[in-house]
């Protein structure tokens, strides 16, 4: 059934999109990289990470870290992942 | 310099507890609270369980009410304040644009408005006796830009600025007001940094080292003392050369 609300796995691909998408913009090199990944060891910047928030902002309308969570929980690509997993269909 | 009637918001630990110390060493009575006890905390209450000299409340520094009960029983056991010491702050470090609300309004609330709000506690009596002196623990962060310290900075420069507008408006009475802008010192503050992190630091400092909770105690302390009797709006630098 179509609910409207991305999955899971969608969200997860969206944010892996959209890192790519920065890194790309920046001019920087792509690595490969998965859930146990450290954020900062794709090659994003802290403030590459708060475009990143906000970019997840305007596809989610949510930003989890205004109240809920605080940043420095988030370590690891799968951690961001799951932080949006748990707030995009929990609003 | 007779003895004094100390309080140090933010005195259970760190530098609070340092000044506090010294304070003591020196004869003065110290008042101080917290939300919780500490092992500083105990050791004071195990020297002197009477409370003749030392003081400690639980006591939430965001909590008005509190605060006021706190003071007035200041003024009810040793007659009032003579000389406040707002060294309560909080660090709550990271990238502004990701920040929580809540750890914004914590800094607002801790670093600046309990601040305000106890000078504004105790300034009546040090008006009505012509005399006070108010010590606002500020840093270098309020001096010099710095990534990653946005909010704590804007509250303790806007502590530089209620103590130089202070010192003009309470110096008619006798009452000094200053602030201690620190550097970087062995503290909680710096204790999470990395081992490059802190090497950069101490790179960054002139004298290549960072200072001990001591020497900013020091500083504090002249600063309150009659040695500083002509010194009030002044904002004292205490950093090994950073911001030079």
């Amino acid at each position: 059934m179509l609910t409207g609300r991305p999955t899971e796995a969608e969200i997860e691909a969206t944010i892996h999109r959209t890192i790519i998408e920065l890194l790309e913009r920046a001019g920087k090199p792509v690595p490969p990289f998965d859930e146990e990944d450290d954020l900062m060891s794709t090659g994003l910047t802290s403030l590459d990470l708060a475009a990143l928030v906000a970019k997840l902002e305007r596809r989610w309308k949510i930003d989890p870290f205004l109240e809920a969570k605080a940043i420095t929980e988030v370590r690891t690509v799968g951690d961001l992942c799951r932080t949006y997993q748990e707030h995009v269909n929990a609003r | 310099m007779g003895q004094q009637v100390v309080l140090i918001s933010g005195g259970s630990r760190g530098l609070g507890a340092a000044i506090a110390r010294r304070c003591l060493d020196l004869g003065h009575m110290v008042a101080t609270f917290s939300r919780s006890i500490t092992p500083f905390i105990e050791e004071q209450q195990e020297r002197d369980p009477q409370g003749v000299r030392f003081h400690w409340s639980s006591v939430d520094g965001r909590d008005d009410e509190a605060l006021k009960r706190f003071v007035d029983t200041l003024a009810e056991r040793y007659g009032g304040v003579d000389v406040l010491v707002n060294n309560a702050a909080v660090g709550r470090f990271g990238l502004f644009p990701l920040m929580r609300l809540g750890d914004i309004d914590e800094s607002l609330d801790v670093n600046l408005r309990t601040n305000v709000l106890l000078a504004r506690l105790c300034t009546p009596s040090m008006v009505s006796r012509m005399g006070g002196c108010i010590l606002n623990i500020s840093s270098v962060n309020a001096l010099r830009g710095n990534a990653g310290v946005a909010v704590y900075s804007a509250t303790k420069a806007a502590l530089d600025g209620f103590t130089r507008a202070l010192a003009r408006e309470l110096g008619p009475k006798n009452i000094r007001v200053n602030s201690l802008a620190p550097g970087y010192f062995d503290s909680e503050m710096v204790s999470s940094l990395t081992e490059r992190q802190m090497h950069k630091l101490v790179r960054s400092t002139p004298l290549r080292r960072l200072g001990t909770v001591e020497e900013i105690a020091e500083a504090a302390l002249f600063l309150i003392s009659p040695a500083a009797a002509f010194i009030t709006g002044h904002t004292l630098v205490v950093d090994g050369g950073v911001t030079c």
